[in-house]
């Protein structure tokens, strides 16, 4: 595969990224002309009047399509980012977040909080429930992995495997045991949305973004060395396990914080940085930060998809990141089962 | 992305407040052109009931239309889409309490629309009530008089025919090869079997997977299946758990269908004349 050069894909992805920003402001379920809705934005920047839209029309663009746009933008770079680190730790590229078990333990922890916790406190309980549950799940298979000598990266995947099916068979329990109404909130909340953003979760978002960019940056090189294999970053001189350790927590926090505000969105953590790697190389110095870039644009895309495509109804943006993730991830799979067999 | 998010969100705010106060005027619209959205299938039939099929503009996904009907679907009434329902330009809004996700209907008090939330009904006085109130509304007390009658009518020949005291009764979902869903406390299937003066033989909440060994053990006098398929549930019933027949209710005949979709609004219009016709069918009739 021929490899791009950083200075044609960067400007490539940014422009990209630009086209989809301007779609999903313009285009949904409400028809209003394009111009007047940038312009509506532009107006609220810089407190000028330029659009002609009504003002319950502004309010569609400002209230509804802008606070998605931004939050799609934000959740897709923190899970590109996060399964990129992911992979890069694991030195597999079939690694993605929810294989530490933060995806099932956010679930199952926000699903518990749905049913039992009483309904003024749902709106605050569930996303921290989420967080918690990513966090807990985590640090559980951590601990079984941990060896005399290390951590086992087999072992660690297997614990995962281990922590999603015990995961699946409570969410089983729950279903049975469940009232319809909190069923049905549980599956939906399932299936992922960026639908309802509040400014708390923009601004969150935002700062785990930030953190762990640069929190993850610094980490690049020693990340590359990892490419070697543990024992030779060893000899570079790198804490391997105090490397792991760290990465690992502010993974989880990273989707953890995600599973929170937007559920459960598959797969951009799996393809994103194994299509960067395959289109500018395995460098994490650029890995990262280009695949915060393109997951952040693929899910926007994604995202205006689950609006337009059965408009005036919605689609669950998880099962459409699912439709393109799933097939991509079992060509991954028979790529490595040269390597297995 | 250097855009000021609490510029953003400031500006939005106020701008709301300024909103709230612009609609009152906006609200003063006649309501003979009202543009109205249903997302709950007893709505709907109500409403098609007075004579308003022209202005309903979207309805939700369990919603019966009349076949030729084009009326766009807003898809499933608990994850509804604040600009796909408003893209359709509606004034008036009615569903049930179960409409969403929150946000979405926290989002559509800031419109200038009349949003209206009605309780699902369990028993006839509350879909009485129901039809009052969206009659009331849509200015159409006279249309809701003969539809008030009806269901009077109906409950007239439904209390006639009440099952003897103490009847166990048991309702089940019939999916085919998804097996058996008993309806418990708190589920249309028990608002049917109370209005039919039975007693419902399942003591759980919701709906419930059984098994025909535990139907067995809950000796149920009466079997009402909730299908697609009408008649054919029963023989469906009867094949795939042929162990039923020895239930008091299959040895004395008294398995019988319902049409599922009745089930998806509550006690509505249509779930009335159903129970009025299971009434008539499970009334013994005297030999001589």
């Amino acid at each position: 595969m021929q490899r791009l050069s950083l200075s044609l894909f960067l400007p490539l992805c940014v422009f990209l990224t630009a086209v989809a920003i301007v779609l999903s402001l313009t285009r949904g379920a409400m028809s209003l002309s394009a111009t007047d809705s940038l312009l509506s934005v532009w107006d609220v920047v810089w407190g000028t009047a330029y659009s002609n839209l009504m003002e319950y029309q502004q309010l569609v663009v400002l209230d509804l399509r802008l606070p998605r746009t931004i939050l799609a933008l934000l959740v897709g770079a923190i899970l590109a980012q996060c399964g990129a680190v992911m992979q890069g730790l694991f030195r597999n590229p079939l690694a993605d977040p929810g294989i530490i078990g933060a995806s099932s333990g956010a679930a199952l922890a926000a699903s518990i909080a749905i049913i039992f916790l009483p309904a003024w406190l749902a709106g605050v309980g569930i996303p921290i429930a989420a967080f918690l549950g990513a966090l807990l799940t985590t640090l559980l298979v951590f601990k079984l992995a941990q060896g005399d000598n290390g951590t086992s990266v087999i072992m660690l995947l297997l614990a995962g495997v281990a922590v999603a099916a015990f995961g699946g068979a409570v969410m089983g329990f729950l279903n049975v045991i469940a009232s319809d109404q909190a069923l049905r909130d549980i599956t939906l909340w399932q299936m992922g949305s960026v639908a309802s953003a509040s400014t708390e979760s923009l601004v969150l978002c935002l700062l785990v973004l930030l953190m762990n960019s640069w929190y993850y940056q610094r980490h690049a090189q020693a990340l590359n060395a990892l490419l070697l294999g543990e024992a030779e970053a060893r000899h570079l001189g790198i804490d391997i396990e105090r490397l792991k350790i760290k990465l690992i927590a502010v993974t989880t926090m990273g989707v953890g914080v995600t599973v929170a505000v937007a559920g459960i969105i598959g797969f951009i953590g799996l393809v994103i940085p194994h299509l960067i790697r395959l289109l500018t190389g395995p460098d994490h110095r650029s890995l990262l930060p280009l695949s915060a870039l393109l997951g952040a644009l693929l899910l926007l895309l994604a995202d205006i998809g689950a609006r337009l495509m059965m408009a005036p109804s919605e689609l669950p943006v998880g099962l459409l990141t699912a439709v393109i993730g799933a097939p991509f991830f079992a060509l991954l799979l028979i790529k490595q089962r040269k390597a297995f067999l | 992305m250097n855009i000021n998010y609490n510029n953003i969100y400031a500006v939005v705010i106020s701008g709301l407040l300024l909103l709230t106060v612009a609609t009152h005027s906006a609200l003063a619209q006649e309501k003979t052109t009202a543009r109205i959205i249903s997302t709950d299938a007893g709505v709907t039939d109500v409403l098609i009931a007075l004579g308003m099929t022209k202005q309903i503009v979207g309805v939700d996904v369990t919603s019966q239309l009349p076949a030729e009907s084009k009326i766009p679907r807003l898809g499933y009434h608990r994850t509804l889409s604040t600009e796909g329902l408003l893209s359709l330009n509606p004034s008036l809004i009615i569903g049930s309490t179960h409409m969403g996700p929150p946000e979405t209907i926290a989002a559509l008090k800031t419109y200038p629309l009349t949003l209206m939330q009605l309780d699902i009904a369990s028993n006839e006085a509350m879909l009485a009530e129901n039809i009052k109130r969206i009659s009331a509304l849509a200015d159409k007390q006279q249309e809701a008089k003969p539809l008030l009658q009806h269901i009077d009518s109906r409950m007239l020949v439904i209390k006639q025919q009440q099952l003897p005291s103490n009847t166990r009764v048991a309702f089940l979902l019939h999916m085919e090869g998804r097996g058996l869903r008993l309806a418990g406390k708190g589920t249309t299937g028990n608002d049917i079997i109370a209005l039919l003066g039975g007693e419902n033989a399942a003591t759980h909440n919701s709906y419930r997977s059984v098994s025909a060994e535990a139907l067995l053990s809950l000796e149920p006098e009466v079997i009402i299946i909730a299908g697609q398929k009408g008649e054919k549930s029963v023989a469906g019933l009867m094949q795939s758990n042929p162990m039923l027949r020895y239930t008091p209710a299959g040895k004395q005949k008294k398995i019988i269908a319902v049409e599922s979709h009745l089930l998806v609004a509550g006690i509505s219009l249509k779930a009335i004349d159903a129970v009025a016709e299971l009434s008539s069918q499970l009334y013994p009739v005297a030999t001589p």
